[in-house]
């Protein structure tokens, strides 16, 4: 499993990222990111929770208040346009810093 | 399920009871299950679904620190094992010159009682008029001593019970099985001190109906009643501290509010009440009988306090 440390950077990327897949909830998208990382990464509650917190304040995601006609309490999150916009923003300087960091660190063989 | 809930009562009991943070609470609690039925349906025996996701959760500071919730939280004050154990020690110091405060108080009432009896018969000696308060004066001047150190003492100790406190779980469970030591101790104290109160009334009907001994009578009757009173202080604040760190009994905002306002009316009226009966003593000299001022003024002071309380519930 990866330390939080290193990955902590890039958790409300990763969230904006499943979310632009679609609305979607605490649960779902902790389950997504457990699946699709084969259990090397595991968002613990609490982070994932306030990184929800964080986010709506910074206006990057809301509250769907109607979530295809759901009946349940559970709250549901859905990507705003600035988000899209930050998220974009993110992949590219991901996309840079996964570029940096292959040219300066390298496994010796 | 049911340790989910109980884990995340226990987490969230010391925060503040605000909308977004029950609201975190219930989210928490939602994905929580979820995760542990998807743990037990891979598989895992129930044990280990409940420790992963426990050991998933993660850490709370950092959700307070998003939701802007201190720790230690102005509204809610932790007390440790450490600090409950320190509080009720402190009171077993303290009450003990509380208790016997009071006791010099009373006896010095009935020496002076006694001494108008005994000695200011005789003419000789009763141009000392102004001594026969001497007893009494000489005995309540380190009652009063006592009392502001003790009070000084318990009161630097429970200033965090003043606001809103919380008992941490492992100081309940000391302070829990103290009180449940020292209830039987309580209840038997207070059912002797009352018994000899009443009983001592058997004194003062028997002063009345022989007065050639009726100031010693009295005067007796008098010591036995501090002898109560020592006993009865000891054993309830001993108790009411115990009550108040386990938040027993009424703190309703109303019975507070009739807290203040007796203790306010306390403030003025005993001190109060001093002055009249060292005044109506002197300017009468009737020594043996003016004490009955004090249980007058009690039951009176009993019956204001019961009537506020009353008030003060009922009003909305």
């Amino acid at each position: 499993m990866i330390s939080s440390d290193i990955i902590r950077g890039y958790n409300d990327t990763i969230i904006l990222s499943i979310l632009k897949r679609g609305p979607s909830y605490g649960y779902d998208i902790s389950k997504i990111i457990r699946d699709k990382t084969e259990g090397k990464y595991i968002m613990k509650e609490t982070t994932l929770y306030t990184a929800f917190q964080r986010l709506e304040k910074q206006g990057l995601i809301e509250v769907d208040e109607n979530p295809m006609g759901s009946e349940t309490r559970r709250t549901y999150y859905r990507i705003t346009d600035r988000g899209e916009k930050h998220l974009e923003d993110k992949i590219t300087e991901w996309a840079l810093t996964k570029d940096v960091i292959n040219r300066l660190v390298k496994k010796e063989n | 399920m049911d340790t989910i809930r109980t884990f995340l009562d226990n987490l969230f009991d010391t925060l503040p009871n605000r909308p977004d943070v029950m609201k975190a609470k219930d989210d928490l609690f939602d994905m929580m299950v979820q995760k542990y039925q998807d743990y037990k349906n891979e598989g895992k025996s129930e044990h280990e679904a409940l420790g992963l996701v426990i050991s998933e959760f993660g850490d709370i500071s950092e959700l307070l620190d998003e939701l802007d919730i201190k720790a230690s939280d102005d509204h809610v004050t932790m007390i440790d094992r450490d600090q409950a154990t320190a509080i009720i020690k402190t009171y077993h110091d303290n009450v003990k010159k509380v208790a016997w405060g009071v006791f010099m108080i009373i006896f010095g009432m009935a020496m002076v009682v006694m001494l108008e009896g005994v000695v200011f018969q005789h003419e000789a000696v009763r141009r000392f008029d102004v001594l026969r308060s001497l007893p009494f004066i000489v005995l309540l001047v380190p009652a009063i001593g006592l009392f502001i150190s003790a009070g000084m003492a318990m009161g630097a100790k429970t200033k965090d019970l003043e606001v809103d406190f919380h008992l941490a779980s492992d100081a309940k469970a000391t302070i829990k099985a103290s009180s449940d030591l020292y209830e039987p101790i309580y209840r038997n104290g207070i059912l002797w001190g009352v018994m000899t109160i009443i009983g001592s009334s058997i004194f003062f009907v028997i002063a009345a109906l022989f007065t050639e001994f009726g100031t010693y009578l009295v005067a007796f009757g008098m010591i036995v009643i501090a002898a109560a009173i020592w006993l009865l202080i000891r054993r309830g604040v001993i108790m009411g501290i115990h009550n108040r760190l386990l938040k027993k009994g009424d703190h309703s905002p109303a019975m507070k509010r009739a807290e203040k306002i007796t203790d306010l009316v306390a403030g003025i009226v005993f001190p109060l009440t001093v002055i009249v009966y060292l005044l109506i003593s002197f300017l009468t000299g009737r020594w043996g009988i003016t004490w009955i001022i004090w249980p007058i003024v009690g039951i009176l002071f009993g019956i204001f306090a019961g009537t506020v309380e009353a008030i003060q519930k009922n009003k909305k």
